[in-house]
């Protein structure tokens, strides 16, 4: 039922996208078949190819990393309740600022390569994870630790098994954030460092007006989008499948 | 089990209060002069409005907060949780991302791990929830989970049960089966029970010994030897003279207590007329 109300949307989207390239003023937006021939040209020239390479592996790490970072720096912070409160205010902050108005000192830092784009990528998405994390493991039941306490358990015990499982949730959600997060600040890194990736594709073909190219590196965004956050969804729905049951 | 006078004969109790008081913070305490002692095997009930501490107490008896004022002595010794005791909380408290039977191998942690299993069938057995074994709490019944809390519990094989009404969200049918297994299962084991209840035919029932408490300050008023033969799994001492009028006893005490305490909830309400 929702796969068939899916394709339902996509077929409205290409009908709606069909109309606007005949009745749009010529050279905004291209039809879906001159898009198509451009996704072609961009495959066998390998160029879509490369910079799908390029981009990914900048989002990947970066998101990878933030992910652990992001889990550990949260767990610390949640199970040290001193270190929490010193830090909360300034990790809030932090992830309150715009992370564009870092790139000139991570560029003067790191240069403009593969380093300064992943840790742009890094610096947006173990924002969402730390803050998540930490609320988890700072919301733990109170109700549950009196409980495991009743039957021995210590500290470890305890973390282990009641703090840690009540605060993944929480952390799926964080990552969920840091996926969308993290490809944006991909793009981003790629427009504002040496051009490369799709990012770059998009500068090239966009300065150019070539609308075809454009709309193809567009769309391969979105499906990474899609697919990404997809994933995240089939892995929430298994490390949480006490709760749809 | 051990009755009648009997427990005030024992030397060394399994359960003593010597003048414990318990304040959560500023203000009131939550249970004040507190003595009593329970025998080893002895089934004491607490009986009394909400908010007059039966919770404090039981916690107090796990270990789990410490007296104000005053010493509580397990076997002589002040408690330590998850040593000699096990609880049964008023709410399930349960691990929604732990199926029933790790549910129970969880508060097991003192067994070989291939005995903790073993013996969470054996309990989930008992309290007929073996098909539920590998369900998460998230998808049981309310009944259901309260049985789950209970096994839990009884599969630590405890010298003091510590249960806080655990029978209060069973239907009528399986409360009385639960009533039935657990004076079964106190009697084989020989297990020293601490029972919460709101319900004066439960307290009636199951205990040796009824503590009626009243609220603000929580504190005991009353102490009841209960005359009741000691076999009551055949002969049901609903029919028992001194049923009646204890129940009648109890009823009335509690009802004073509502009514009068001006911090209750039903202060003044229908005053003088009878609930029956
Ligand atoms: N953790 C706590 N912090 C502060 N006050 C508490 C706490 N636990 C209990 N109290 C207070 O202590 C008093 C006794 O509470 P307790 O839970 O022992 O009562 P109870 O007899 O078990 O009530 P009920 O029948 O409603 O469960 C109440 O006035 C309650 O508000
Ligand atoms: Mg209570």
């Amino acid at each position: 039922m929702t796969a068939l109300s899916r394709i339902g949307v996509l077929v409205i989207f290409f009908m709606a996208w069909a109309l606007a390239s005949v009745y749009a003023p010529r050279g905004i937006i291209p039809t879906p078949e001159a898009t198509l021939q451009a996704a072609q040209r961009l495959w066998e020239s390998g160029q879509l190819w490369t910079a799908l390479g390029d981009s990914l592996t900048i989002y990947g790490t970066g998101l990878g990393l933030a992910a652990l970072a992001g889990t550990v720096i949260g767990v610390l912070m949640g199970a040290f309740r001193p270190l929490g409160r010193a830090l909360d205010v300034f990790v809030y902050g932090l992830a309150a600022t715009p992370r564009v108005a870092f790139i000139p000192l991570i560029i003067l830092l790191l240069g403009l390569g593969v380093e300064a784009k992943t840790f742009i990528v890094f610096l947006g998405a173990v924002m969402p994870v730390i803050i998540n994390t930490y609320v988890g493991v700072t919301n733990a039941d109170s109700e549950l630790i009196e409980m495991a306490r009743s039957t021995g358990a210590g500290g470890m015990r305890i973390f282990a098994h009641v703090i840690l499982p009540g605060a993944v949730p929480f952390l799926v959600v964080g990552l969920r954030l840091a996926a969308t997060i993290g490809l944006i600040n991909t793009v981003v890194a790629e427009l504002y460092t040496a051009v490369r990736g799709l990012g770059g594709l998009l500068a090239l073909y966009g300065n150019t007006f070539r609308m075809a190219e454009y709309f193809v590196i567009v769309m391969t965004l979105s499906l990474i989008g899609v697919i990404v956050t997809e994933a995240l969804r089939l892995l929430e729905n298994h490390l949480v499948r006490w709760r749809s049951s | 089990m051990t009755f009648g006078l009997a427990h005030s004969m024992v030397s060394e109790p399994a359960l003593r209060f010597e003048a414990v008081s318990k304040s959560y913070g500023a203000g009131e305490p939550a249970v004040t002069g507190i003595d009593l002692s329970v025998a080893p095997g002895e089934f004491v009930v607490f009986l009394g409005p909400s908010g007059c501490g039966k919770t404090t107490l039981l916690s107090l008896s796990a270990g789990l907060i410490k007296p104000t004022e005053g010493r509580v002595l397990l076997a002589g010794a002040p408690p330590v949780p998850g040593q000699k005791t096990a609880m049964v909380f008023q709410s399930f408290r349960l691990l929604p991302w732990k199926t029933a039977r790790d549910n129970i191998t969880f508060a097991l942690p003192h067994l070989p791990p291939a005995r903790r299993r073993e013996r969470a069938d054996e309990i989930l057995g008992f309290v007929g929830l073996s098909r539920v074994a590998d369900i998460y709490p998230g998808a049981l019944s309310g009944g259901m989970k309260q049985r789950l809390a209970l096994a839990r519990a009884l599969a630590r094989e405890p010298d003091i049960l510590l249960m806080d009404e655990p029978f209060a969200s069973l239907d009528a049918q399986a409360r009385e089966l639960m009533q039935t297994e657990l004076l079964q299962l106190t009697t084989k084991r020989a297990a020293t029970v601490l029972f919460v209840t709101h319900s004066v035919d439960e307290a009636l029932l199951l205990g040796d010994r009824i503590f009626l408490m009243s609220p603000r300050p929580g504190r005991i008023v009353e102490t009841i030897e209960l005359p009741f033969p000691p076999d009551r799994l055949s002969e049901d001492p609903r029919s028992h003279p001194e049923f009646t009028r204890l129940r009648a006893h109890l009823w009335d005490s509690l009802r004073d207590m509502v009514l009068n305490d001006p911090g209750s909830d039903f202060y003044g309400r229908g005053a003088g007329e009878r609930v029956s």
